[in-house]
């Protein structure tokens, strides 16, 4: 199976939906964000399509949860070989926050996947923050 | 975004309860249980309160036991009941409480404050583990001994750095207001009221939401992701 090599870039220019804070992209409640994927694949890769996914996931002491509360696909079936520069738009959900508790945590992710039929996903994920 | 577990208030807009439910569940499990598993549940009830009574009698064995089984004792004989301005209050909002004390105890303290706690649920074998950890812990209220029925007014606020409250199975965040009564016969009583705190930006799509035509097919932005309690938010009635 072919791999690829996913770069993630968000658009801190356009909006005020993204900006960076300690190391981190922060993310703006409500707001639209908007930035590029650029997938670099040395053949075609067959697959479903590519999303791009917002999820916030638990840890910590507990059960760990996980929602993907924001996706959308920017890319319908096969990842063309050579370079590809996808454009995306995707609305920030309003909870829950960012969260580093003792016994708790509640981390987001900005996830790029290339959906493979019958064959392991590939995923590229962005730890960012909900403030 | 769980929904919130207080009911309408008589002096301020809600009235603090100390368990969330949903109606819909709450009234399928009560047909459930007439109907079906009734004399099974007498049966259960006759046995649960026979155990509780034996345990109550070991915890009276020893002084922690004692004050807890004599507080809960006293606390079921003289209610409280504590209302409040807002539910769910917002993040950096300050809310203004009132503890109503129904009948005349003669108490040695009282206490009200401010909690979060951090409550996380986990198997480990086939044994389920839940733990807890105060967050954050404000006095809002503290009285001597007194022996009167009436009112204490207090005032709370969330700070503005403050977490949200959050129910994501077994983890959650959860805000309370507690009483903590001391007894002069005896006891302590410790009473977790729930209060949900929101993000301001939350509640304002909730509410705008809410007041949308029922055939509007688009929540509000970022709204899709979190569920919303099916029950109206706290809408001011009467009181102060």
């Amino acid at each position: 199976v072919s791999n690829a090599t996913i770069a993630l870039e968000l658009d801190h220019g356009l909006s005020d939906a993204a900006r960076q804070l300690g190391g981190k992209v922060s993310l703006t409640r409500g707001q639209l964000l908007s930035g590029l994927v650029r997938i670099d694949a040395e053949s075609p890769i067959k697959s479903r399509g590519v999303d791009v996914i917002l999820r916030w996931q638990t840890s910590g002491k507990g059960t760990t949860t996980s929602h993907d509360a924001g996706s959308i696909r920017i890319l319908q079936g096969p990842v063309p070989a050579g370079r590809s520069e996808i454009p995306f738009r995707l609305d920030v959900p309003l909870a829950p926050l960012t969260y580093m508790g003792t016994l708790l945590k509640i981390q987001w992710t900005l996830r790029v996947r290339i959906d493979r039929p019958w064959a392991i996903d590939q995923v590229e994920d962005q730890v960012v923050l909900l403030t | 975004m769980p929904q919130p577990a207080s009911v309408a208030g008589s002096r301020l807009a809600r009235r603090l309860n100390r368990e969330r439910h949903s109606s819909f569940r709450w009234t399928l499990w009560t047909v459930l249980l007439a109907l079906v598993l009734g004399p099974i549940v007498a049966g259960m009830v006759l046995i649960v309160g026979a155990l509780t009574i034996v345990g109550g009698a070991i915890a009276m064995a020893f002084p922690a036991g004692r004050r807890r089984v004599l507080g809960w004792w006293h606390g079921s004989m003289n209610p409280v009941h504590v209302e409040v301005s807002d539910d769910p209050v917002l993040i950096g909002a300050t809310l203004k409480g009132l503890l109503i004390i129904t009948r005349p105890v003669r108490l040695d303290a009282l206490a009200i404050s401010l909690r979060c706690v951090e409550e996380v649920t986990y198997r480990r074998g086939t044994n389920t583990h839940t733990e807890r950890y105060t967050a954050f812990e404000s006095v809002l209220a503290e009285r001597g001994p007194s022996d009167s029925a009436g009112e204490i007014p207090f005032e709370a606020s969330i700070p503005h750095d403050a977490m949200h409250t959050f129910d994501g199975g077994g983890n959650k965040l959860n805000w309370f207001i507690r009483v903590t009564r001391t007894f002069a016969k005896g006891g302590v009583e410790e009473r977790d009221l729930l209060l949900d705190v929101y993000p301001a930006e939350l509640h304002a799509a909730i509410t705008q939401f809410r007041a949308q035509p029922r055939n509007h097919s688009r929540s509000p932005a970022g709204l899709a992701s979190v569920v919303i309690a099916p029950t109206p938010v706290s809408r001011p009635r009467g009181g102060q």
